[in-house]
């Protein structure tokens, strides 16, 4: 008999505390409802907001800091431009006076021949 | 009867000579008379002229008998070279080949045909016909000295060598003779085959043998000046520099001052830039391009090459304000320098004939003589004009050829020196005590003398022994801001 009664009398407060909680559910939502409805079509008390003056100076404002991720850009793989064929140039090409060096007389030989004695 | 043909083909021959040089031996033209007629009177008038000691004039008629007749007697071959002998091979110079081949008794004419391929670069068939030559004919010595050259000239060095020794051996015997010098030539050939050994080892690679048959080559011989030249090439592959540079300053003495070989010059820029010397390599490169360039251009304009002027170049010897014209430069000078050289020697020989054989043809010759002679004489003229053009057309190509080569060195220089300066090895900075640059070493001295000071002397015995006294800068850093400031200049 005991249980029984423990039992209705718990079963009782469960549902007084949950129609407690849905009718404050039921009260927020009113509140944000009739803020929103105050704010359309009506001007705010900002009386230097250059929009609603009509003036065209636009003011815009950038975040000062901001944040990449470089780490999550990164791909992982293997290199395939011809890497190897590029070189530094390290060495200047030298003066070679070799190419200028004579390497016969013939024509001077010829020179000589060409006259007749 | 016999009187009147005789008229007649008389009569043929004139008309012959009437006509154009050109038509008179082109291959192509048929005889206008009956080719063994025409042939057998030319023959015969050849044989006259001989006889009267108008040998130009014989050459002329022997030509028109080797263009009408195809085959040559052993007479006509005897003929033939006794008129070589005494007019040596310029009137017979432009018959074609297949004429000339045709002449088989002649001892001398296979030098003809060999010249004739020489000119033609043909080298091969010349060496060919110059060993026909043998040692009975009159250009057996030259024919020596022409195979010495050609075998050099195509590579071939066991025969070069050999030739060479030939030359000099019968050269050597011929000019202990003392025949006539213009005639025997054993002088000039002994002193060009001596050369000849020297660049032979030049060009086969045995420096020190080239070295040393270039000392050969006596101070008082027409090839001593160009030999002076050649050796320097020869102490430039030693990486004897100093030497290189002395023996090319030599030309600077008032002995040589004729001289101007452009290819010295380079010997001389390219040895101041081993010996890291840039000042004095752009020295030499500015002063031959505002000098020697130029001049060139001036000479080109004066004698407009193409124009067909009488003779200009021949007239340069003969007449002396055409030479004025030329004004003081190298060019003027080269004259000289022509005049000295054997080939030029034999045309003064020949043409002092021809212009005797003029005066004696006035005397005794026919009408006919004197259209053949002149012919002859028209002929000996181009030859002459040619020779002297030749040499210039050379000169002046090897002058644009040195100058396009030293605007390529120039161009090395300068980025030598920019890579140089900002080389980030470190240099050493050698002090060096500036000592007169031209001392010379080698040369006589008083005991208590150690150099002999250079103040622009020239000694005619010590010509090619000068050393100027430079040292190395290589090691050098300043000498790249001393060259850089004199470059701005």
């Amino acid at each position: 008999m005991m249980k029984f009664v423990t039992f209705i009398f718990l079963f009782s407060m469960l549902n007084i505390f949950i129609f407690k909680n849905i009718s404050i559910a039921k009260d927020t939502e009113k509140t944000t409802d009739s803020k929103n409805e105050s704010e359309i079509g009506k001007p705010s008390d900002n009386s230097t907001d250059p929009t609603v003056l009509g003036e065209e100076k636009v003011i815009y404002e950038y975040k000062k800091e901001d944040y990449f991720d470089f780490d999550a850009l990164s791909v992982k793989g293997e290199l395939l431009t011809p890497g190897d064929l590029t070189t530094k140039a390290t060495k200047r090409v030298k003066f070679n006076p070799k190419k200028y060096v004579r390497k016969d007389f013939d024509e001077y030989i010829e020179d000589d021949l060409m006259e007749i004695y | 009867m016999k009187k009147k043909l005789n008229y007649v083909f008389m009569m043929f021959i004139f008309v012959f000579f009437l006509t154009e040089k050109s038509s008179l031996y082109g291959q192509n033209e048929t005889a206008i008379s009956p080719p063994n007629r025409t042939a057998k009177m030319a023959y015969q008038l050849a044989f006259k002229a001989y006889k009267k000691n108008l040998y130009f004039t014989s050459a002329s008629y022997m030509k028109l008998f080797l263009m009408q007749d195809g085959e040559v007697s052993v007479g006509a071959a005897k003929l033939l070279d006794a008129i070589l002998v005494n007019t040596n091979i310029f009137p017979f110079l432009d018959i074609p080949f297949s004429v000339l081949a045709g002449v088989n008794y002649s001892k001398n004419i296979s030098f003809v045909i060999a010249k004739k391929y020489f000119f033609k670069r043909d080298y091969p068939n010349a060496i060919v016909y110059l060993r026909k030559i043998g040692p009975r004919s009159k250009y057996f010595l030259s024919a020596q000295h022409h195979l010495a050259g050609l075998y050099q000239m195509i590579g071939e060095k066991e025969q070069s060598d050999h030739f060479i020794s030939e030359c000099l051996k019968h050269a050597s015997k011929r000019r202990k003779t003392k025949q006539d010098i213009i005639e025997e030539k054993a002088e000039y050939i002994f002193d060009s085959c001596q050369s000849m050994r020297a660049r032979h080892w030049y060009k086969f690679g045995s420096n020190d043998n080239a070295e040393a048959a270039f000392k050969k080559v006596p101070l008082n011989s027409y090839v001593f000046p160009q030999t002076l030249f050649e050796s320097s090439w020869s102490y430039y592959l030693k990486n004897d520099f100093q030497r290189a540079i002395g023996k090319n300053i030599t030309f600077q003495s008032p002995i040589l001052e004729d001289y101007f070989i452009p290819e010295s010059e380079l010997v001389k820029t390219l040895s101041y830039l081993e010996l890291c010397l840039y000042e004095d390599a752009i020295g030499v490169m500015r002063f031959f391009d505002k000098e020697t360039k130029s001049k060139v251009n001036d000479f080109m304009k004066e004698f407009n090459l193409r124009s067909g002027a009488d003779y200009p170049f021949a007239k340069l010897f003969t007449d002396k304000s055409q030479r004025l014209k030329l004004g003081d430069n190298f060019f003027n000078r080269q004259l000289n320098v022509i005049w000295t050289r054997p080939g030029f020697q034999t045309i003064k020989y020949y043409l002092q004939r021809i212009n005797n054989e003029k005066e004696l043809i006035a005397r005794v010759g026919t009408p006919y003589d004197r259209k053949a002679f002149a012919l002859a004489y028209r002929d000996f003229l181009e030859f002459f004009n040619d020779f002297v053009k030749i040499k210039f057309v050379k000169m002046a190509k090897s002058i644009i050829k040195i100058n396009n080569i030293f605007s390529e060195i120039e161009l090395d220089v300068y980025s030598s020196i920019k890579y140089q300066l900002y080389d980030e090895k470190a240099k050493v900075q050698k002090k060096v005590d500036e000592p007169e640059k031209f001392y010379v070493k080698n040369i006589k001295r008083d005991t208590r003398q150690y150099y002999w000071n250079f103040h622009g002397e020239f000694w005619a015995d010590e010509l090619g022994s000068y050393i100027p006294y430079l040292d190395s800068r290589c090691s050098d850093k300043n000498i790249y801001m001393r060259a850089i400031k004199n470059f701005e200049k």
